[in-house]
């Protein structure tokens, strides 16, 4: 069975800097993949370069079998992989509603941009809410909740989530990571990167990643148990 | 009094309608395309010829010379403009201005540097209305900047081109992400900022006399329009434009027609100095 993501021998470097080595990995269809590390140790450079922003100096991706090498961003998206950026990055300027409506692309046997948007809509009542509200003006749990539902507006097969606690209450993060639940209850897989280890929660697998390599990879349990990440991340 | 708002009015129509394109062009992609003028300039010398050589009414080309304008435009971004964006600001004007000096000199060789006017059957008509003389080109050419003007304003926020558009004046990298070909959609900005400068170049050359100089002259006032309507806003310029011709033929009448130019740089130095805004606060392109 072909992985939906697989990610081989992936380098990375900005100039003389090389932010990530060597990295492998594979996501399968259905499942939360976590990615942990520290600030600097090269997951959102990781993100980038899977959805097409950032170049790699080596090493191999694909989706569903195809490689993504050389594809603009915009094509991979229209793979089926969406990509919510750190910072969320919503268009300040165009309403609620023009967020999604501009996210949403046309597929053979997809919903409709009406569907599509109530579907949104039914997630984040807030939305809903706020609908003809520039999002420039919106809190930040609300900016996440729409950096999320245009990613979903594609009807992915990945959602690719960068840091999408970072700045937020814990309230307001455990309701992001429970919406997460029920996105990845619906059979659309997750590729989500955090600092915040009660991500560990929603996983099946994931990484660690340290200084741009992988420190450690395996099962949730896994990570759970190694004294490493009950070091840095659980602070046990 | 009356005659210098109204005809300055109408003027101003003309004036906000590439202001427009010029603004659009810099809100989505940050190019400041000095470069238009010489796009209304190339469209006045084709409505010029297809008049003279070709016998067609200067208003069938208001259909025809902005698709072509469009089309040279987007040879122009590909070309040229592509490989500045993301640019420094002073390279990429310095290429603008680069361009547009060259298309003037290739109109200068083609077309002689002489100043012509485009005689044809209706342009020097006038009407009376109310005790004030329209000429019939002026008029017909503010009713075709205002049918522009709401065109591009409604395509820009209730089509999903406009939204895309838009989306990329406010975050390209972002725009991408989601799924939209930013360059495809700054390409087609591009050709729609041209556009407007082939309808501008259109309607302008039926009252206007014109030569190969006549583009880069007119960019101060593109400038001053987009700086007081806002950077970036579509149709801030438009009220920009009209504003600049209002200012300029008023102070044609009451001063004297050489110092027209004057309150207006006076108007650009003022608004960036104190409000860089513009008149409506808006900051960014929408
Ligand atoms: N555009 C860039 N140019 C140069 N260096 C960069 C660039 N982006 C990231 N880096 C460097 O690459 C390394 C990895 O950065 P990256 O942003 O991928 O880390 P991160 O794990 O996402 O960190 P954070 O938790 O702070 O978001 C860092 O040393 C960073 O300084
Ligand atoms: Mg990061």
């Amino acid at each position: 069975m072909t992985a939906l993501l697989e990610v081989r021998g992936l380098s990375v470097s900005y100039g003389g800097l090389r932010a990530l080595k060597d990295v492998s990995f594979s996501v399968a269809p259905g499942e939360c993949f976590v990615l942990l590390g520290a600030n600097g140790a090269g997951k959102t450079s990781l993100l980038r370069c899977i959805g097409g922003l950032v170049r790699p100096v080596a090493g191999a991706i694909s989706g569903n079998g195809l490689s993504l090498l050389g594809l603009r961003p915009s094509a991979i998206a229209h793979r089926g992989i969406a990509h919510v950026p750190e910072g969320r990055r919503v268009f300040p300027h165009l309403s609620v509603f023009e967020n999604l409506s501009v996210s949403w692309l046309r597929r053979p046997g997809g919903p409709t941009l009406p569907d599509a948007v109530e579907r949104i809509y039914g997630m984040f009542p807030r939305l809903a809410e706020r609908r003809h509200q520039l999002a420039g003006t919106l809190s930040g749990g609300e900016q996440q909740a729409l950096a999320i539902g245009r990613g979903l507006m594609n009807s992915p097969s990945l959602l690719m989530l960068d840091e999408p606690s970072l700045g937020l209450a814990p309230v307001i993060t455990r309701q992001v990571f429970s919406q997460l639940n029920s996105i990845r209850e619906s059979g659309i897989a997750l590729l989500l990167v955090e600092q915040n280890a009660s991500s560990l929660d929603l996983a099946t697998r994931g990484l660690v990643l340290a200084n741009g390599s992988v420190a450690l990879a395996g099962s949730r349990d896994n990570l759970r148990d190694s004294a490493f990440v009950r070091r840095a991340y659980l602070g046990l | 009094m009356i005659q210098a708002l109204i005809s300055g009015l109408l003027l101003g129509g003309v004036y906000g309608l590439f202001s427009m394109g010029f603004s659009l062009a810099f809100g989505v992609m940050r190019i400041i395309n000095f470069a238009h003028g010489a796009m209304v300039m190339i469209a006045m010398y084709l409505v010029f010829y297809a008049y003279t050589l070709l016998g067609i009414d200067p208003l069938w080309m208001v259909l025809l010379a902005p698709v072509a304008i469009a089309a040279l435009g987007s040879v122009v971004y590909v070309g040229v403009y592509r490989r500045f964006v993301g640019r420094t600001t002073l390279q990429q004007l310095l290429a603008a201005i680069a361009l547009g000096l060259v298309l003037q000199s290739l109109a200068e060789l083609a077309f002689s540097p002489e100043t012509r006017a485009l005689r044809n059957s209706w342009g020097s008509h006038y009407i009376l209305v109310g005790g004030v003389f329209l000429s019939y080109a002026q008029a017909i050419a503010f009713a075709v900047a205002v049918i522009c003007v709401a065109l591009v304003e409604l395509v820009l926020r209730f089509t999903r081109w406009g939204q895309a558009i838009r989306a990329v004046a406010d975050d390209a990298e972002a725009a991408e992400i989601v799924g939209q070909n930013a360059q495809a959609i700054n390409l087609g900005a591009f050709g729609l900022a041209t556009g407007l400068a082939g309808v501008a170049g259109t309607v302008l050359v039926t009252y206007y006399p014109f030569n190969p100089v006549v583009g880069f002259s007119l960019m101060p006032i593109a400038l001053i329009a987009t700086v007081l309507g806002g950077l970036g806003s579509v149709g801030g310029a438009f009220l920009g434009g009209i504003i600049c011709g209002i200012v300029q033929q008023m102070t044609s009448a009451l001063w004297a027609p050489a110092l027209q130019d004057l309150p207006l740089y006076g108007l650009l130095l003022v608004f960036l100095a104190f409000r860089p805004y513009g008149l409506f606060g808006r900051r960014a392109a929408h």
